[in-house]
Parts: C-alpha cells; structure tokens; sequence
C-alpha cells in the first residue's frame, strides 16, 4: 500500500510532465491539472489514465535515474607505524631482545558495478624488521634484517534492497619471505525483523598456507623427524547476531570457531632444555582449534557522547584461557571532529606446552618457549581523532573530481606484564 | 590463571547493560542515534592494525570480525 500511495502522490505531482519526467519537471506546472475539473464523470475517465501515466513516470523517472546517477568510488587509505621491543624472543628460546619495527600500507576500493553489486579491491604492504630474520644463524637477537609482505584481496559485494539482505565472497594472497598464504572468503548478512532490529552475520575464511622452512643454522643438519609437512591450513566461521534493544542501545554477539591444521609451530623458534647443550625447534601440536566469544555493547549517552564496550572469552585446546575487555568514548566535539579515548585490558593463562628459557623437561612431548603463549595480563592506553573535512578537488584534464570524506588518527600504547611493550600510530583517510 | 565465577558474573553484567533496560520497537524516523557513525557494531578502521599485532602479540584471537589465525607466519 505505501508503494502504491507513493505512486498516486508521485502522479499527482508528475501530472502534465509525462513522458519528461523529472528532468522536464520546468514544463509540469504550464499543463493544467484535469483532476481540477469540477464535472465528476470526468474523474471515471481522468482516474485510470492518471494510473496508468503514473506508472509510466515513475518507470521513466527511474530508467532515467538509474542510467544518470553514478555511485562514487570509494577510496580508503591506511597507514600505520608499529614499534616494539622485550627481552623474551622466541626466536633465541625466549630470551634477547625483541626490537622490532613496522611500516605498513593499505589501500582499499570499492567500485560500484551496477546498483546492487560492488567490488572489491584491496592492496597491503607491509616492510618491516625482523629479529626473527635477522638471528635464525646467530645467537644473539638484533633488529636489522628487514622483510616485506604483500597482501591483496579481491571480492564482490551483492545487495538485494527488496529483503535487505547482502552476501560477499573474496579471494586473495600474501607473500613475505618464509610464508606463502591464499584464502577465500564469503558472508552472508540478512535481518531477521523486517524492521532490522535484529540481524545475523555468518562469515567463513579458508587459509591454505605453506611455509619456506628455514631452521636455525646449528640445527640444519640434524633430523628433524616431526617436520612432516610445510604446509597450514587454517578454517574460521563465524557468527554475530545484532540487536538493536532501543533507540540508544545496539548489542551485538560475535562466536565462531577456528580450526588450524599441519606446521603450527614456527621452524626457527629455538626451545633450550635442561642439560642439553644445544637448542631443538619448536614443537607444538599438528591440529588447533579456538573458541572466542566476544560481546559488543554500544551506548549513545546523549550530548553527542558514545560509549563502545567490548568483552572477549576466549578457550582453545593449547590449554589458553583468555578475557579481553576493551571501554571507548566517541566524544564529539563538534559535527565535524570526534575525540576518543581508548582503554584495553587483557589477560590470559599460559599454554600447557609453554616453559621459559632452559625450563624445559627433556621428555616433554610439545615445547615452546614463544612468550605470547605465556601467562601474563597486559594494558592499551591510547586516543583517536576522526575530522569529516569538506573538501573536493577536480581535475579538469580528465574531469575527474573526489571528494575527501573523513581523516582518522590514532595512537596507542600497550604494555604487557613481562615487559613487552609496543606503539602503533595509524592514520586513515576516506573519500570518494 | 583461574578467574573465579563470581568474577566473570560482575564482568559480563558490567559489559550488558542491556539486562537493565526496556527493549522497544525502533521506527526508522527514530534511528538517528543508532544510526550514528560511531554506534556500527564493529572496530573502527584506524584499529584495524592494533587488532593484528594484538593477536600475534597475545594467544588470544577473533570474535571481532577479523581472522583468527592463519594469512601469514606470525600466528
């Protein structure tokens, strides 16, 4: 009924335009209106060739407006810088330095097709220094061999406006010079009210991934007779069900289960043991699962204030029991600057096949001495700014013009309880 | 590390504030706060990059709509 109003209103106000339609909306108002006539036999006649023109208006104005408006391109562009450093490298059995320095580049683009299809494009790479790299052939960790990774993705995006619903699919790869990956991925959005109030998000990924073995340089000759593949094969899929509770409340509910299989340990993380003079690799089960639930409230405070609550439990059979909790306030300045201040907390108990330097009992079955599988709690302090400028730029030459939507900067601090610590800034601009 | 249940139970009532307020039918011409930029039930674009090294940094992954393992040797 509503489309059917909107089309009697429409013709009302078309009348005396058609076959113009919008475009010729100058010429409407020099026809005179034949619903105007005060003789009502002329309504019988009037009332099914209003109809009837009507719908052709309407069929007119929307060829036409499909075939002139064209959605924007749009562009985002990310670039972070990330430095850390520690004193429990994995990669000299969890002792030495862990210095490590990262550049990172990401450029995305949505390119609309039709009106309900979009690619995707996406580009990522990332230069960084390795102590990892650097020290496979000596003892001693240092931070100046560098490595470059790099990623793209391509997908589509498909919308049906008549349900609502969305689904996308995506391939891509990575490069770096140890790892080789390709993945799949796909989605499927829909609400579950017509009045989308409550909606459900079920997205899949497959990584198959293959290492480039390098072992530490005393080990090379040795047999390493676990080592039985080079290959990882890492399945997620997962679940989030929204639920907007009123007009300031939205919850969402994210779960899903993860599932890796093959070389899940590093082959050049060195594990030292108790009264044996040399190191072994790293050695860890050949099949890992995880189970992360996490919870996301956000609250509109009013007075143009949102705060964006997140909590995280977190199993998996390496014997790791996590809870993540994370507090943000979007504070808006004004309608063009947003200020926000973060706060993260984390903490988590040690894999059952964790042991630090030289702890190690000999007969152990899996062994890692990898410090980010170890017990400990650490904090995130930081503050983002995003500005939505009005600025555009034209290039007559090509008569191509953008638009600069929105500028994002954000800067964090973290610090774990064993005294790594790290600072990330990222800046992202977004336009069209 | 054992978290006791009590402990979880404040956590999670701390974190749902949604068990202490009325549910109502929201008509689209009353969506403009849950429409707001900032109220998207996902991390913001500029945390896409602290959401990667706090999974390689930390056993813990996923349940934020990004992967939880796999793409590259680092988890």
């Amino acid at each position: 009924m509503d489309v059917i109003n909107k089309l009697m209103l429409l013709g009302v106000s078309r009348l005396g335009s058609w076959p113009y339609g919008p475009s010729g909306s100058s010429q409407a108002g020099n026809r005179k209106s034949s619903t105007k006539s005060s003789k009502p036999w002329k309504l019988f006649i009037a009332c099914p060739l209003l109809i009837f023109f009507t719908t052709n208006t309407t069929l007119y104005a929307q060829v036409t407006d499909t075939t002139k408006q064209k959605k924007p391109i749009d562009v985002n562009f990310l670039f972070s810088y990330y430095q850390q450093d520690g004193e429990h490298s994995a990669v000299t059995g969890g002792t030495g330095t862990q210095e490590l320095s990262d550049q990172s580049v990401k450029l995305n683009l949505i390119l609309p097709v039709d009106t309900s299809g979009n690619l995707t494009f996406g580009l990522n790479l990332n230069h960084y220094t390795s102590a990892s790299t650097d020290n496979i052939d000596n003892r001693k960790s240092s931070a100046s061999a560098s490595d470059v990774r790099t990623a793209w993705q391509l997908g589509w995006e498909q919308t049906y406006s008549s349900y609502q619903r969305a689904y996308s699919f995506s391939f891509g790869g990575s490069v770096e010079s140890d790892y080789i990956s390709t993945n799949f991925q796909g989605g499927w959005y829909t609400p579950l009210t017509p009045n989308q109030q409550h909606s459900l998000l079920i997205d899949g990924q497959v990584f198959l991934d293959r290492w480039v073995l390098y072992f530490p340089s005393e080990l090379r000759d040795t047999i390493h007779p676990f080592i039985t593949t080079d290959r990882r094969f890492s399945y997620h899929l997962s679940l989030q069900y929204e639920w907007i509770i009123n007009r300031r409340l939205a919850l969402g509910i994210n779960s899903g289960v993860s599932l890796q299989k093959g070389l899940i340990s590093t082959p050049f993380h060195r594990v030292y043991f108790e009264e044996e003079e040399l190191p072994r690799i790293e050695y860890l089960p050949d099949t890992k699962w995880k189970w992360p639930l996490g919870i996301r409230v956000h609250y509109f405070l009013g007075s143009g204030l949102v705060s964006r609550s997140f909590y995280r439990y977190y199993i998996d059979n390496f014997g790791i029991r996590a809870h993540t909790a994370s507090l943000e306030l979007a504070i808006k300045l004004n309608p063009r600057l947003t200020l926000s201040p973060i706060y993260r907390y984390h903490t988590q108990s040690a894999s059952k096949y964790f042991a630090g330097f030289e702890q190690h009992l000999a007969d152990a079955n899996y062994y890692t001495s990898d410090f980010d599988l170890s017990a400990f709690h650490s904090h995130k302090v930081g503050i983002g700014f995003r500005l939505l400028p009005y600025w555009q730029w034209h290039w007559k030459r090509i008569k191509w013009h953008g638009n600069l939507k929105s500028i994002g900067i954000r800067i964090v601090y973290y610090k774990r309880s064993d005294g790594l610590w790290a600072w990330t800034l990222t800046t992202a601009f977004g336009g069209s | 590390m054992k978290i006791s249940p009590k402990k979880i139970i404040w956590i999670f009532l701390l974190f749902s504030p949604s068990l202490f307020f009325s549910c109502e039918t929201v008509h689209p011409y009353q969506r403009m706060y849950v429409d707001d930029k900032d109220m998207v039930l996902k991390p913001v674009p500029e945390a896409a990059y602290e959401i990667n090294f706090e999974s390689y940094r930390e056993g813990a992954a996923g349940a934020i709509g990004k992967k939880a393992g796999g793409g590259c040797g680092c988890n």
